[in-house]
């Protein structure tokens, strides 16, 4: 009964094959790894964004007005001299920092009343009623009526648009947990003496996490579009912080002349949102054992 | 009034609460099970066995089913006991085991934490040594190399391993009383015998009480020393396995036994079919539960409901008229063909 070190030798051995197997997969998977490398490339941007830009973003030049990509600067400049690469670079770090944060939100929100909205069906009727308050409305226009009662910073940006997908998180959550709440192990589990709580967090949540991160992606994509949006409408990020949205929206009125001051911003949100849109459908697929190719 | 017997159910009734109405789901059912014997609980689909063991265990829905009367164990009863006691009572003194391998074990944890769990819920051990008693369980219950097995998860086990996992689980903490749930339906017959002769050497090694529910009748013979036959909610015959296959004495038993294909007998002849089919709960038939299926009904059959009698020292049988049914003439009395 000691055959301890060959029977260890082999667990070692299955899980590292286990590890490769899991490896290999995400590398096949082309859509995974492309938007998985461009989301690693605009996280560096968004990190290193004081040593990327080559400019300070907030410096006006007069001398410097609306200036076609060049040498000195990468991406032109606007109609105040401010040297559009480096703005475009802490936009993209305004961006991260938002869909992350509002996507770290909603995700924890989401989950917790999710999983006890199908859990206990008295406080679900009660969630669930406000839940499709907030989805009836349109998630632009809901986040606007936030803004406009909050007041107009980045910070509060990330609580109305957090408030704003929370809900879509809950309901995924809510649904996934309800089919799991019905299967044999759970009812195994209470039979075995196991309490609510436990069964709640120990069982039921891990089972939701796939459909957790998937949604995290999701809504982190959304969070960008609608944050530039705000911008765009001049009630997101204020001037002269730079944001992707803000600067398209100073970009609006020269659009004939300085059409790059559209576009690029464009590009990159156009980018990071694919990128997203990417790896949540090669998650998705990665994690779904039905989808098996 | 102190009980000898480990589980006592008295006048058992489950209703349940639904928007037509409430629906009486097992109606009156009294029986007992005992240290080392196991008890057969069998019926159709729908006769409410598997709605009687979860109200053992206090699994039902509280707020929409209500259950009356009493069930005994070890001198309390079980459906006046809160929660918390219920708590410590399953997977305690009291485990279950379901029918569906395939989705009795959490998909994402190893098959050693679920049987660490099990045990850390209710004995105050560390995970090590929960786990060392893991291993012991899964030695116990017959899956070899148990040590390597503790880290795999559900998916990579077969279906009969994983039944074997379920009952590792169901006696890591030592009940008294196992209820299991149709334990090898979901098995193939080979496993199912390795199955069934598991549960009874573990019986005999726990000295276990187990409530054996089926609807098969070949697993009830090979394993039960008592039986008991539910039809629409109610105990319609009671017995010792012997008497309950050479005398059956309702009407629904017999049919029940003169279904069974006999693979050695005339292939040519056609099977018995007990007519009719059960009906549903909100159209219960007035009378005997049974008489619009039963070829022996009277008026009297149709009118009053009969009462769970005597019919010997361990048979009891719900019917107006099996003594004549058993007199009968030879058409009548050959209720089971023996081969």
């Amino acid at each position: 009964m000691e055959a301890k070190p060959m029977e260890t030798q082999s667990i070692n051995q299955i899980m590292k094959a286990r590890r490769k197997l899991v490896i290999r997969r995400m590398l096949g998977n082309h859509a995974l790894l492309f938007g998985m490398l461009i989301l690693i490339l605009f996280g560096v941007i968004a990190i290193f964004a004081p040593l990327i830009a080559t400019h300070d973003p907030y410096a006006i030049d007069a001398t410097a007005r609306l200036q076609p990509p060049n040498a000195e600067h990468l991406f032109g400049t606007d109609k105040l001299g401010r040297d559009l690469f480096s703005r475009i670079v802490y936009g993209t770090q305004s961006s991260m920092i938002v869909g992350f944060s509002v996507a770290l939100l909603s995700s924890f929100f989401g989950l917790i009343i999710g999983l006890y909205s199908a859990y206990y069906q008295t406080l679900d009727h009660v969630l669930m009623r406000i839940v499709d308050g907030l989805m009836a409305f349109p998630a632009i226009l809901l986040a606007i009526a936030i803004m406009a009662a909050m007041g107009q910073n980045i910070f509060n940006v990330t609580i109305a648009l957090s408030i704003v997908m929370t809900p879509v998180v809950a309901r995924v959550i809510r649904s996934t947990a309800l089919v799991i709440k019905e299967q044999t192990y759970i009812e195994a589990l209470r039979a075995l003496g196991a309490g609510s709580l436990r069964i709640i967090w120990k069982h039921v949540a891990p089972n939701t996490i796939s459909q957790l991160i998937v949604q995290f992606t999701y809504v982190f994509a959304i969070s960008i579009i609608i944050e530039a949006s705000l911008s765009f409408l001049g009630v997101g990020i204020p001037a002269p912080e730079p944001s992707w949205g803000n600067i398209i929206y100073e970009g609006k009125e020269v659009i004939y002349q300085s059409w790059w001051m559209t576009v690029i911003p464009g590009a990159f949100i156009v980018l990071s949102v694919l990128a997203l849109n990417l790896f949540g459908d090669g998650l998705r697929d990665l994690l779904d054992p039905h989808a098996r190719k | 009034m102190k009980s000898d017997h480990l589980l006592q159910v008295t006048n058992l009734k489950i209703t349940f609460k639904t928007e037509e109405g409430n629906l009486t789901a097992v109606n009156g059912v009294t029986f007992h099970v005992d240290h080392g014997e196991i008890v057969g609980l069998v019926g159709e689909s729908g006769c409410g066995k598997s709605v009687t063991s979860e109200s053992i265990l206090g699994l039902l829905d509280k707020k929409r089913t209500r259950c009356e009367g009493e069930i005994r164990y070890k001198d309390r009863n079980l459906l006046e006991l809160s929660e918390d006691r219920m708590r410590e009572i399953r997977g305690n003194e009291i485990s279950m085991i379901f029918q569906d391998p395939m989705s009795s074990l959490n998909p994402v944890f190893t098959i050693g934490d679920q049987i660490a769990e099990a045990i850390m819920i209710h004995q105050k051990v560390n995970r090590k040594e929960a786990l060392n008693r893991a291993v012991e369980m899964l030695r116990l219950t017959g899956i070899p190399s148990p040590e390597t097995r503790i880290r795999e998860y559900p998916h990579q086990l077969s279906g009969g391993m994983r039944q074997r996992v379920m009952i590792a689980l169901a006696l890591s903490c030592r009940p008294s009383l196992l209820i299991a749930d149709e334990p090898t339906t979901a098995l193939d017959v080979t496993i199912q015998n390795q199955i069934l002769e598991l549960i009874k050497s573990l019986k005999e090694e726990l000295n276990m009480g187990v409530l054996l529910i089926t609807h098969d009748l070949g697993v009830v013979a090979e394993t039960c020393s008592r039986v008991l036959v539910m039809y629409l909610g109610q105990i319609i015959e009671e017995a010792d396995v012997e008497s309950l296959f050479e005398t059956p004495l309702h009407p629904y038993t017999q049919g029940l036994l003169k279904s069974v294909p006999q693979p050695d007998g005339d292939r040519g002849r056609r099977l018995h079919v007990i007519k009719g089919t059960v009906p549903s709960l909100d159209k219960i038939p007035q009378g005997c539960r049974f008489a619009p299926r039963c070829e022996y009904a009277t008026d009297k059959c149709r009118q009053q409901d009969p009462e769970l009698e005597a019919a010997g020292s361990s048979h009891r049988v719900r019917c107006w008229h099996y003594k004549e049914i058993m007199e009968g003439g030879t058409g009548r009395a050959a209720a089971y063909e023996s081969n």
